[in-house]
């Protein structure tokens, strides 16, 4: 199966890097130090043991979560498609008998596989042990689906993104502003239920809660199980939404690419 | 006589760039002020070609030699004009296509960087679901024939020029297709390995039947490999047709070498001539092509002469006089 061959291929390139990958679970502990010391802060400045609904552990509870949820999600495709279109390697994908979309993604997934033992691991033993987050089977496996698909909903989204490199060429400020906005209306700089209710009856339209706030959410049963799936089956309406947008795109896109250098 | 597998029909391509001077005031100015210059890389062109053929596509850099072929492979899409390769349109029919199709850009890798080619290739086999055995067959008979052994296990950024393109070869052609691509495969290699590379495409075409289109700038490429060759310049194709025609219509003049037996002092007599180096005991001389014989003679009758060689002027030379008009 040539998208399985894509996984194992993702997953040998990302096993080239052995170093790479152990300083990503550095960023994250060191994250998730940073949030510890400004809510122990902001506690002890309102010297109350509950804000907006969270005592401090559960605030850390949000953000070992939403830590964990936003590195899986995480992908850099939107730079590599604007790399390979600016020195036009991407020639060697778009002459392969293959739906490039499906292997970028596949080759991700392969990253991921690393990611989850190298950093998901210990970010959940630090979450179960030293934080005490407590979770049901059921939502467990309601968070897994959901962690998934936010990942898929975040790559579709910074796939498009990337494709802004055919009419462009350079990318960096434009990615980060998205990175940016993204992360801020993910709700993995901060929970997005500490909002006004107004702001959050907005972000409700958005796709950004889809990937990241949703999925911490559902593993701190903040949904009821039904209130889970109706949250999942949104997540699927946004990437099939960001699929077909990405698909037209790359139509046009695909007529602008120039193999440079040759 | 073969059917022809690649057709094309009034291929027309233009590229449009923004152009600016040097200089930081010109980049402030380009800012805010773009002049766009159409370039039409490729101006009608029209050709067949049929399976089992090595063609040589030949030009001057910028010609439209490659834009060519990144059009046949799909790569580019043209603005007007019809292209049909083993049946297929390549844009339309893109998948089905490809899997029989190789491509190799000289200048960009198809391997992927950071890990052995080895890889790469195991991961091809499953694109284009290649059986376990062919796979194995195929990939131990290039990598013999290509002497690269050891070098398909190291990582693609650590081998040099000459050692990857070998490489880029099996990667392009492992599935064994039946149309293939390459642009520049011998830019920048040694002599071995350029070589190793011609015997390998030499060896596939006979073999397998295997189709070829290359373009270089290797005059040796294309006298040990075509033997038709499509000389493309201003994005027309200005000669189509053997290499052997092209000098026989464009061998104007021959070089004729002479060593006296001893000191001499040469003059050409009744002929006309040019002479190119000249001692007193050794000369060259280049001389219009059919009055070679008589030339020769009227030599060897006035002269005492030790040895008398009589050459084409390089291929290249001629080239130059095509690409020149």
């Amino acid at each position: 199966m040539r998208y399985i061959a894509a996984i194992k291929l993702g997953l040998k390139e990302i096993l080239a890097y052995r170093f790479e990958v152990s300083f990503w679970g550095i960023i994250a502990l060191m994250h998730l130090a940073v949030w510890y010391f400004v809510w122990s802060a902001v506690f002890g400045y309102a010297g109350t043991t509950v804000i907006r609904g969270f005592t401090f552990q559960q605030m850390m509870g949000y953000y070992i979560a939403s830590i964990a949820v936003d590195h899986f999600t995480f992908t850099d495709v939107d730079q590599d498609i604007t790399e390979s279109v600016r020195t036009g390697t991407l020639f060697k994908d778009i002459i392969r008998p293959f739906n490039i979309f499906l292997t970028y993604i596949s080759q991700n997934v392969g990253y991921k596989i690393l990611v989850a033992i190298t950093q998901g691991i210990p970010l959940a033993l630090i979450a179960i042990f030293v934080v005490g987050i407590k979770t049901t089977p059921i939502h467990f496996v309601l968070f897994m689906v959901s962690l998934a698909l936010a990942f898929l909903l975040k790559f579709s989204f910074a796939y498009l993104f990337g494709m802004a490199a055919f009419w462009l060429t350079k990318t960096g400020g434009l990615f980060r502003i998205k990175n940016g906005v993204q992360k801020f209306l993910a709700g993995a700089v901060m929970p997005l239920s500490l909002f006004p209710a107004g702001a959050q009856a907005v972000f409700a339209f958005l796709p950004f809660q889809y990937m990241t706030f949703v999925s911490v959410q559902i593993l701190l049963q903040k949904y009821t199980i039904a209130e889970s799936i109706i949250k999942i089956l949104i997540q699927i309406l946004w990437i099939v939404i960001f699929y077909a947008i990405v698909s037209y795109v790359w139509q046009k896109a695909r007529k602008r690419f120039e193999v440079v250098g040759t | 006589m073969e059917e022809a597998i690649v057709l094309v029909k009034d291929l027309r391509k233009k590229f449009r760039t923004h152009k600016r001077e040097a200089g930081l005031l010109a980049s402030i100015k380009s800012l805010f002020i773009r002049k766009y210059v159409n370039i039409e890389a490729l101006k009608g062109i029209s050709f067949q070609i049929k399976k089992g053929e090595i063609i040589g596509f030949i030009g001057p850099n910028g010609a439209g030699k490659s834009t060519a072929i990144k059009v046949l492979s799909g790569l580019l899409f043209p603005d007007s004009g019809t292209v049909s390769c083993l049946g297929f349109n390549p844009w339309n029919e893109r998948e089905r296509y490809l899997s029989n199709v190789g491509v190799v850009f000289g200048q960009k890798t198809q391997l992927s960087w950071d890990i052995p080619p080895l890889d790469t290739y195991y991961f091809l086999k499953d694109v284009y679901e290649i059986p376990d055995a062919d796979f194995k067959k195929r990939l131990n008979y290039m990598i013999k024939i290509l002497e690269i052994k050891e070098i398909v296990k190291t990582p693609t950024r650590n081998l040099s020029l000459g050692e990857r393109m070998r490489c880029e070869l099996i990667a392009a052609l492992l599935h064994n297709p039946t149309l293939v691509f390459l642009d520049e495969p011998t830019v920048g290699v040694d002599i071995i390995a350029k070589e190793a590379i011609r015997e390998f495409i030499l060896k596939l075409n006979k073999e397998q039947g295997t189709t070829f289109i290359i373009t270089t700038h290797d005059m040796g490429d294309i006298e040990k490999l075509c033997k038709r060759i499509m000389i493309i310049n201003h994005g027309e194709i200005v000669y189509d047709g053997s290499l052997q025609d092209l000098k026989q219509s464009y061998v104007k003049t021959k070089f004729i070498d002479i060593k006296f037996s001893e000191p001499q002092e040469f003059r050409f007599g009744n002929y006309d001539g040019k002479i190119i180096s000249k001692t007193k005991i050794e000369m060259k001389i280049e001389v219009r092509a059919k009055y070679v014989n008589k030339i020769i003679s009227w030599v060897l009758k006035n002269y005492k002469v030790a040895d008398i060689t009589v050459m084409n002027p390089p291929i290249e030379k001629i080239i130059t006089q095509i690409y020149k008009k």
